[in-house]
């Protein structure tokens, strides 16, 4: 029973994470209609840029900022740059930019960085007091991390004007356009707040399974089948796919499939949950107009 | 004369060209050529799928490991004949890429690119399983015997070179045959308007999901030859890079161009040697960037250019 219940906090730690890198996926969905792959490249850029940052002496929680700052603003220079100019062009236009620019970042990191693998410091591991042994103080504070992460981030769309106006050009670009809304600059906003929760994922995945250019390929596997188990237009649909994904993964993984299976299980979870579900558990059954 | 015809005698001259050239080549040249030809094969199939379907994969070079296991098993432990390993083996993936596309084409191109990516991924992982151990080695992989060469004056390797150059003729003949008749229009009218091509009469699931098949023996048949020409396959030969570079070549060769996958093929293997005569760097940064840019500026690709004749 301690066993099970410390892998159901495993995965729920790790769920977390890819809750995290879900959710930035989503927003970026939401708020331009693609599917970034390269948005875990994004994450290992800013661990790898915080980890610098920690070696010159400054201290883990400014560091988590200017970061989190930066990451913002990569990825909102990175959606004007490459993104803004083609985004009515083909799907599959679009497709090969992201594999390009994931490549790009992927080969950036290992040139700048090095390829070997760095152990990356987590800002928990003397908090003291365990919860009785069944959840480390690192996965308690991922949770904590992550849990107000989502919290802010709702509270933005609900409460704040940008919040609105992203919404409503999501539902609507187009009568949005009309009434002024600057629906680009809202895309831009959408991607930033996307790059900083990408780096808030990095950030608190790199402790666990250490940091090195292909960190977040795997994760970016799990975050995909979060995001289309819990709908691919849908926030809560990305937490709660998260959560999903990572507690099945350690379950499965544990005692059943064995943890070289782990990746398949993501497999089989997305294929079994788009056959049943096309538009996954929360999200919105799109009518197409003929 | 008829264009296909004329498309079949010229392919058949040129692969005539290319295994005497070969005869001249020294070994390793040669095996490099080899590796060419292979992955073009690979991508004439990839080509099928998102050239011509205009469907999205990401994990073309998962169907290709398959292959190349496929082809290590049989002759490893069932010990059967090389060339009817490879036949086997197109069938087989041939019916697997079929279940495999069946229900993923109801995903819509999005989800199959997300699909196909995943399967990319988990495939390594899923060679090293220990539950399949006696029959992939897992990670250590499967050393297997090449084929010998029936004739005196020939080397093995020519033989195999020989052999590899024939099957991709073949192959490519009969896929330029397919797509200029009523298969390959209906799969260029369900990527120009699925909904259109619907209402026409295609049936479009079946011939998505022929396209997916195909691909998915093309890929599995290069990767026999693959298995065939380096006489080893392990898991860490078949990771995500791989079906990305698919990705990329086909996308620079030029998708639905006749000669977009040859170019691909070239340059999936001088790519890398000359990023790093140039850069003394990995390809990676090299393929990265001109993906980019020749995504943005030149969505056809460079089999679209004039000088290599018109699009299909």
């Amino acid at each position: 029973m301690e066993e099970l219940l410390s892998q159901i906090f495993a995965g729920l730690s790790s769920g977390a994470i890819y809750a995290c890198l879900a959710l930035s996926l989503v927003l970026i969905y939401r708020s331009t209609g693609i599917v970034n792959f390269a948005q875990g490249e994004l994450s290992v850029l800013s661990a790898f840029i915080a980890l610098y940052l920690i070696g010159l002496g400054l201290s883990y929680w400014i560091v988590f900022g200017i970061v989190i700052l930066l990451a913002f603003m990569i990825n909102a220079i990175v959606y004007g740059v490459l993104i803004y100019p083609i985004k009515d062009k083909s799907e599959l236009t679009i497709l090969t930019v992201l594999i390009g620019l994931l490549i790009v970042i992927n080969s950036l990191n290992g040139l700048i960085f090095g390829y070997n693998v760095k152990a990356f410091p987590s800002p928990f591991s003397h908090t003291g007091v365990l919860v009785s042994g069944l959840i480390s103080p690192h996965q308690l504070g991922t949770l904590v991390v992550v849990g107000s992460v989502s919290v802010i981030i709702y509270g933005v769309f609900r409460y704040t004007k940008v919040g609105l106006l992203m919404r409503g050009s999501t539902s609507n670009e187009l009568s949005a356009k009309l009434l002024g809304v600057n629906t680009n600059a809202v895309a831009l906003i959408g991607w930033g707040f996307a790059g900083a929760i990408s780096a808030v994922a990095g950030l608190m995945i790199a402790p666990q399974i250490y940091l090195e250019p292909n960190m977040m390929l795997g994760v970016l596997i799990y975050a995909l089948a979060a995001a289309l188990v819990g709908g691919i237009d849908s926030a809560f649909g990305a937490i709660a796919g998260g959560f999903l994904i990572g507690i099945l993964e350690n379950l499965l993984g544990s005692y059943v499939v064995g943890t070289e299976l782990k990746l398949t299980v993501a497999l089989v979870a997305m294929v079994g949950v788009l056959l049943v579900r096309p538009r996954g558990l929360f999200g919105r059954v799109n009518v197409r107009k003929v | 004369m008829n264009y296909l015809v004329k498309f079949s005698a010229a392919c058949t001259l040129i692969t005539v060209g290319l295994v005497a050239f070969g005869f001249f080549l020294p070994e390793y040249q040669m095996f490099q050529l080899g590796m060419i030809v292979i992955y073009s094969l690979a991508l004439i199939g990839l080509n099928i799928l998102m050239g011509d379907s205009g469907q999205v994969s990401l994990g073309h070079g998962a169907f290709f490991a398959l292959g190349a296991y496929t082809v290590a098993i049989l002759l490893n432990s069932f010990d059967t004949n090389h060339y009817f390993a490879l036949l086997i083996t197109l069938v087989i993936l041939l019916v697997f890429g079929w279940l495999f596309g069946w229900p993923a084409l109801r995903f819509g191109d999005v989800y199959l690119g997300l699909v196909t990516f995943a399967l990319a991924f988990a495939i390594p992982q899923m060679l090293k399983s220990s539950v399949i151990k006696n029959w992939t080695g897992a990670s250590q992989g499967i050393v297997l015997t090449g084929v010998t060469s029936p004739m005196k004056g020939i080397s093995d390797e020519h033989w195999l070179f020989l052999v590899t150059c024939t099957i991709t003729a073949f192959l490519w003949i009969g896929i330029e045959w397919l797509r200029r008749s009523m298969v390959g229009r209906n799969w260029r009218a369900i990527r120009d308007d699925e909904l259109a091509a619907e209402v026409v009469g295609v049936n479009v699931k079946a011939y998505k999901t022929l396209a997916f098949a195909i691909a998915s023996g093309y890929a599995g048949v290069a990767g026999g030859l693959f298995a065939l020409q380096v006489e080893f396959v392990s898991p860490g030969s078949f990771d995500l890079f791989l079906s990305v570079g698919f990705f990329i070549a086909i996308v620079m060769g030029g998708l639905g161009t006749r000669f977009g996958p040859i170019i691909g093929g070239i340059l999936l293997v001088a790519l890398p040697n000359l990023a790093e005569f140039a850069f003394g760097e990995s390809p990676w940064l090299v393929y990265g960037v001109s993906v980019i840019v020749i995504g943005i500026f030149m969505p056809k690709g460079l089999g679209s250019l004039r000088l290599l004749g018109r699009r299909t």
